[in-house]
């Protein structure tokens, strides 16, 4: 039940104070006292009935509590001088899949700690199947038997402009679904979302600061103005969905999905401000890999202030193979997999409608500096030369007033951060290939 | 009785002889009793001084041949008053009534004299008491009964004090007087009669005064000559009294003489000064202050009792059972303050009426309406508002009580700018009639009727409920002088329901249901004074719904469930007597026999042997018929207790029962949630068992001004219930797939010292005390935290409480509340890990970490309405701080994986000091 699941602020107000009773306060952990668990083998794989590479995901539990660099721009930070990810992948392992009919697949791995089918297959109903992975250092693991219980149509994704329950406005993805075969009782969801990014503050211009030494003073360098080399105006970006989005029709079969929400996007949210496309993905899956879904949920989210449900180990379906007791993390799982796509436009849902703020909610704007301060430093802002050189700006045009006014040491040029003028920061400049307009 | 005014007749003879010497034959039938004495004369030789009066009561059937004078007067003075000496010297026989002749005088009646001089008149019995001489009064006091003269002295016992028995009367009913003081003057023994009237008092050789006192009796003094053991009734007067103030204290003592170990009391008027959270009154909270019972946190409903689980708490409101007895997540009691009487609460081996549940036993007893006149009481705080009313049906004999209560929080809520709450709702309401009637001294019944209901929905898509319904009547009645019975019936019901109605598309209501009604019939016999019989039977019958989930509207992807019924029945036999041993020692015992079948109409699985319990181990479905038995458990439960009196305020006592609990609480939350489901033993699923051992000291200083207790306690518990990680409870039709049965383990030492009178009263505990768990099954799953035992979720090994009220004047007083508690365990992550593009945390040990150590002080400040007599109503106003010091005490510390990123959050229920003020009236 998602009760109180949005209220991370104060919860329950009695008396004329508004706030007072059941609050709730992150807390700066960075690393789990306990690292009893770190280290452990983590397989994540979702085998489908469609032909296609199917892959493979190996990597190691950690004593971080949060793996994932947070995704807050600072303008004044090179794009990638932090990590964006850090999981410890499991490198070179032997992966296989070895099915009862007597099929046997061998993975290879492809980027590190992925590893892809060698060649494109598809799971058959009725064949059980047992991943067979050997780590490195010699250890065999080997995953219960699993097979495609079902299978089940998607008829139709959605999209509605709606306010969700705790009042916020936005477009919600709706999908339905019939059962085709097999025994459909367990449903997942996933999706990947593309969308259309364009630079606010784009110029077919930019900076080129050659021979750059800033150890003497006056710096030498060389810079020029040209005329930009790859397309960063327009970009798009594809995310998989990271959330755990399960449904049961227990005990109906046969029963048919209707307006299952896949997918709640706020307006603010930039994603949809120009063109947005989703990829909604429909697994059908067995109970016992529904019922790990369900516990990993429940164990991820504050259910209710007053009663939080009892953690402990959720048990994967992946052991070690010569009978040591070792935990191992994450599910192999196989399932009968649909997908489909949709697309629209902001205007389709919020016509002549404001759109939202940029990524981030960055306000662009522009600016100017010095080219160098010289020394001592008088109070201006960073030179334009030392930003440059950290590429984090990009060239708008020569200095005009108007643009900035009251600038307290105003250079030669007007500038943006590299966000709002080049996109490339946010997504890939290449048009997907399914891409539609 | 007149004054005996007699004749005497002197017979006087010539004969001489040795009265020891067996030479007289002479028979005694047919023969008039002074006819046979004439005779005795004359064959004696003996003058024979009596008056003939005496002689009534001596019955004379036997021959003698060949007997002494001394053995025929000895036999036939036998069960007589009468006593004779016989004089050897004059060849006189004296026979005397109740007395005896001292030839001899006592020890130092001259002073020392000379040592072998006294050796030689050693008297062989040694502890004859002092003769008892007596003047008879010439003139009597008119309120002075006549001397009574009681028992037969015996040369072969005579003792230094004698014991009067018999029953005190009210002389114009006819009736016993009860509780009546005995006393003799110039000593500070007192006795005092039971029910029926019969007392029993040591009363010193010889003369003595005995005075009587009781409420409504006519105070009478009675001189009574005590020659040997016997009996005495009295006759005794009314009188009509003009009362003082009273100042009840019968129970003072109770503490330390009570047999019973870990018994609590909590008067809920008493209880109304104590600060609690929006000066709400809450006696389940105030029980929390005491040792031995605590809950998981704040807000946090469920109480724990020495160190057992939420749901081994038998909690009873007149006798039925309430199933969820608070409101709103435990935060408020569910119980009007007004029309609550007190609460007893046994932690240890309770009254053998009671069982079905581990851990204790909450007995909440309704306040018996007012039978003279209409009366009311009402609060006003910030989040309900409270009255009860009392009407008198008919004068003396019949009364209704009539409570209600609601919080206003609803429209609080509504009323806030705040958008995020003004979609949510709370709120709650409760009310109780009570009707009591009592036909005759012998016969009262009582019927209560209660209804609560719970609707809270903190996001706009699911609104939940929760109610309580209940019915009990109960009709006691007197069997015989010495025999009570109580007849009693109760009906309870609690519900839940869920209804969803969300952005997705998957709105369904979701209901939950458990009925129960009993039957019981309890009887107590006071057989004697030492002992006290209660016995009875019981029968409660059981029908669960699990659960049933129904799509809101035909769109919905909601698949209708509906588990199957459950059906179960439990009995009990049950016979306790309270046994006084000596005015020292005395026992409780009882036993109980506990009996239960899980009954059709139901589907059970089978699993295969040694195998965990899934779907894919079911060997065999069996089905069985309505009313079908499907499995029966019981077994035979002892509830012992012993108390030793070192000195009348000073005792210890110990201590041990087991108990059988068929119905258990089905819950994957740290806490109670209101939507865990009560689940009836099966066949898969086995009752839980526990048991209780106790030893404790108990003293009372300052004429029980201070109570002191120490009190130890060491408990087992068999087959408790947990649950897989991740279990899904509810709506499961193979639940037992999700349950673990495994053993309990909990001790502590809980010290309480109390202040009962004064300005300042209140009380002081600790309780150090640990709660462990074990589940140790085949399979990894089964097992948590490898088998081996960990600590529970509400395991705080250190509990303090102090509750303190000062009174200023007569109309102003303070009060204090602090509490501090070791933290409570929780389950920390391990290592976090990647997994379908998100964070996630791992767990594992249970229980191995704790959040920080709770403490807070609440203060409040009592303002009584002026004593005026007249007024229309009298008023009372509390103000109140709850958490003075604003401690921000983490209730819980979990972690989150929220757009990919795992976090941790702390959240605190009352993190800031809460001030309110209360208003209650009375008139």
């Amino acid at each position: 039940m998602k009760l109180y699941k949005y209220l991370y602020k104060c919860v329950f107000a009695l008396v004329l104070l508004t706030c007072f009773v059941a609050c709730l306060e992150e807390l700066d952990i960075d690393t789990l006292g306990d690292t009893s668990a770190s280290d452990l083998l983590v397989v994540e794989a979702v085998l489908t009935d469609e032909l296609k590479t199917q892959t493979v995901f190996l990597s190691r539990s950690d004593s971080r509590l949060d793996l994932e660099t947070d995704t807050i721009y600072n303008p004044y930070l090179t794009p990638g001088a932090t990590p964006y990810d850090s999981v410890t992948v499991e490198s070179a392992a032997t992966v296989k899949l070895l099915g009862t009919d007597g099929s046997e697949v061998m993975f290879t791995e492809g980027e590190p700690g992925k590893y892809y089918s060698n060649t494109p297959f598809a799971l058959a109903m009725g064949t059980q199947y047992q991943l067979d992975i050997t780590t490195s250092s010699g250890d065999g693991y080997l995953s219960d038997p699993i097979e495609v219980v079902g299978t089940a149509g998607i008829t139709d994704v959605y999209a509605e402009r709606m306010i969700n329950d705790i009042g916020v406005e936005g477009v919600a993805i709706y999908v339905d679904s019939e059962p085709l075969s097999g025994d459909s009782q367990y449903y997942r969801f996933a999706y990947d979302e593309t969308y259309k990014i364009e630079a606010p503050l784009w110029n077919p211009y930019d900076f080129k600061l050659t021979n750059y030494d800033n150890t003497t003073s006056p710096p030498t360098y060389n810079l020029e103005i040209v005329e930009r080399e790859v397309q960063n105006k327009i970009c798009y970006n594809t995310v998989s969905s990271n959330s755990i989005n399960v449904l049961s029709v227990a005990g109906n079969s046969s029963a048919n999905i209707n307006r299952h929400l896949v997918r709640f996007i706020s307006r603010e949210n930039f994603i949809i401000a120009q063109r947005y496309s989703i990829l909604v993905k429909q697994f059908v899956e067995s109970q016992d890999a529904n019922s790990y879904f369900e516990i990993l949920k429940d164990f991820s989210q504050s259910e209710s202030l007053f009663s939080q449900v009892q953690t402990g180990p959720i048990y994967s379906n992946v052991y070690r193979k010569d009978g040591a007791e070792e935990s191992v993390l994450g599910y192999v799982e196989a399932v009968g997999a649909t997908e489909q796509r949709l697309f629209f436009n902001y205007e389709d849902f919020f016509p002549d409608e404001e759109k939202p703020s940029y990524a981030f909610d960055y306000d662009c704007g522009f600016e100017t500096a010095l080219l160098y301060n010289p020394e001592p430093p008088p109070a201006c802002p960073q030179g334009l030369l030392d930003r440059i050189e950290a590429n984090i700006v990009t060239y708008y045009s020569e200095y005009e007033e108007s643009l900035v006014p009251d600038a307290s040491c105003p250079g030669p040029y007007v500038f943006v951060p590299k966000l709002c003028g080049d996109c490339t920061l946010l997504g890939a400049n290449v048009v997907p290939d399914f891409w539609e307009e | 009785m007149a004054k005996i005014v007699g004749v005497l007749f002197l017979f006087i003879s010539g004969h001489f002889a040795n009265a020891q010497e067996a030479n007289i034959t002479i028979s005694g039938n047919a023969k008039t009793t002074s006819e046979f004495f004439e005779e005795l004369e004359e064959a004696s030789g003996y003058s024979f001084f009596y008056l003939k009066d005496w002689l009534g009561d001596v019955k004379i059937d036997q021959d003698f041949q060949e007997a002494s004078l001394f053995d025929i007067l000895t036999s036939v003075l036998s069960g007589t008053q009468l006593n004779f000496y016989i004089s050897e010297k004059e060849n006189r026989v004296f026979l005397l009534q109740n007395s005896i002749v001292y030839d001899q005088l006592p020890g130092n009646f001259f002073g020392i004299t000379d040592t072998t001089s006294t050796q030689e008149s050693v008297i062989v019995n040694q502890n004859l008491p002092p003769p008892a001489f007596y003047k008879e009064a010439t003139v009597q006091t008119a309120n002075k009964l006549p001397l009574v003269r009681i028992g037969r002295a015996d040369r072969q016992d005579l003792k230094s004090s004698y014991r009067l028995s018999g029953k005190a009367m009210n002389s114009r009913t006819g009736e016993a007087i009860p509780d009546l003081a005995i006393r003799i003057k110039g000593s500070n023994r007192v006795a005092i009669t039971d029910e029926q009237g019969n007392y029993n008092i040591e009363l010193p050789a010889g003369y003595n005064v005995i005075s009587t006192s009781a409420m409504g009796i006519r105070d009478m003094e009675r001189e009574v000559v005590m020659y040997n053991d016997g009996s005495l009734n009295l006759n005794l007067e009314e009188s009509l009294e003009q009362l003082d103030e009273v100042v009840l204290e019968a129970d003072a003592i109770r503490n330390v003489q009570d047999a019973t170990t870990g018994n609590e009391e909590i008067v809920s008027e008493e209880a109304k000064n104590i600060p609690l959270v929006l000066g709400e009154r809450n006696i389940l909270e105030v029980a929390k202050a005491l040792p031995g019972i605590s809950s998981a946190g704040e807000g946090a409903s469920g109480l724990n009792v020495r160190g057992g689980k939420t749901d081994q708490n038998l909690v009873l409101l007149d006798d039925a059972v309430i199933y969820n007895p608070t409101h709103f997540f435990g935060i408020f009691q569910a119980l009007n303050p007004f029309t609550t009487e007190r609460v007893n609460i046994y932690k240890g081996a309770p009254p053998v009426e009671f069982g079905g549940r581990l851990s204790s036993v909450f007995d909440i007893e309704t306040k018996n309406g007012n039978t003279e006149k209409i009366s009311g009481e009402g609060s006003i705080g910030p989040v309900t508002g409270n009255l009860a009313l009392e009407f008198p049906i008919k004068k003396d004999t019949s009364s209704l009580i009539v409570g209600a209560r609601g919080a206003y929080a609803d429209w609080i809520l509504r009323s806030l700018d705040e958008e995020s709450l003004s979609n949510s709702q709370a709120s709650f309401f409760d009310g109780i009639v009570k009707y009591h009637h009592k036909f005759n001294e012998n016969s009262e019944i009582r019927g209560t009727a209660y209804y609560s209901k719970d609707n809270f929905s903190i996001t706009s898509d699911s609104l939940y409920n929760y109610s309580n319904r209940l019915f009990s009547v109960r009709w006691n009645h007197k069997l015989s002088e010495k025999t009570n019975g109580t007849l009693l019936a109760a009906n309870s019901d609690y519900r839940f329901g869920i209804d969803f109605d969300g952005e997705s598309n998957n709105d369904f209501e979701l209901d939950y249901t458990i009925n129960e009604s009993e039957l019981k019939y309890k009887l107590r016999t006071r057989l004697n004074d030492k002992h006290n019989l209660d016995y009875g039977v019981s029968a409660k019958y059981y029908s669960t719904n699990p659960g049933s989930i129904d799509p809101k509207n035909s769109e919905s992807n909601i698949t209708p469930v509906d588990v199957a019924d459950e059906q179960g029945l439990e009995g009990a036999l049950f016979i306790g007597d309270e046994f006084k041993i000596s005015d020292k020692f005395s026992v409780d015992v009882g036993a109980r026999y506990a009996f239960y079948a899980a009954m059709g109409e139901s589907t059970q699985y089978q699993y295969a042997e040694g195998e965990p319990k899934s779907e894919s181990t079911v060997t065999d479905t069996l089905n069985y018929k309505s009313g079908e038995f499907i499995k029966t458990y019981g077994g035979p439960e002892a509830r012992v207790s012993a108390r030793y009196l070192f000195t009348p305020d000073f005792s210890i006592k110990a201590s041990f029962n087991n108990a059988y609990q068929f119905i258990h609480t089905l819950s994957n939350n740290t806490t109670v949630s209101p939507i865990d489901t009560w689940k009836l033993s099966d066949l898969n699923i086995k009752p839980q068992m526990g048991y209780q051992a106790a030893l404790g000291l108990y003293k009372n200083f300052n004429d029980n001004m201070f109570e002191v207790s120490l009190e130890g306690y060491y408990k087992l518990m068999d087959d408790v219930l947990d649950f897989k990680t991740g279990a899904d409870l509810l709506l499961n039709e193979n639940v037992e797939t999700e349950v673990l049965q495994g053993e309990g383990k909990a001790y502590g030492v809980e010290f309480l010292l109390k202040k009962n009178k004064g300005d300042l009263n209140g009380w002081l505990s600790y309780t150090y005390s640990r709660s462990l768990y074990k589940f140790d099954g085949d399979s990894s799953e089964e097992r948590i935290n490898n088998g081996e035992f960990f600590p529970s979720n509400f395991d705080k090994p250190h509990d303090i409480s102090l509750i303190a009220n000062y009174r200023l004047t007569r109309r102003f007083s303070f009060s204090m509340n602090f509490v501090y508690q070791t933290g409570r365990p929780i389950t920390y992550p391990v290592g976090t890990f990647r997994f379908n593009n998100a964070d996630y945390v791992v767990f594992s040990d249970r229980n191995k970490y704790r959040i920080p150590d709770y403490y807070r002080l609440d203060l409040g400040f009592n303002i009584e309405g002026n004593h005026k007599r007249n007024k229309l109503a009298h008023s009372f106003i509390t103000i109140q701080v709850y958490n003075v010091l604003g401690r921000n005490n983490p209730y819980s510390v979990f972690f989150v994986t929220e757009d990919g990123e795992a976090k941790a959050l702390q959240s605190s229920i009352f993190g800031i000091p809460i001030p309110s003020i209360t208003y209650n009236f009375k008139f």
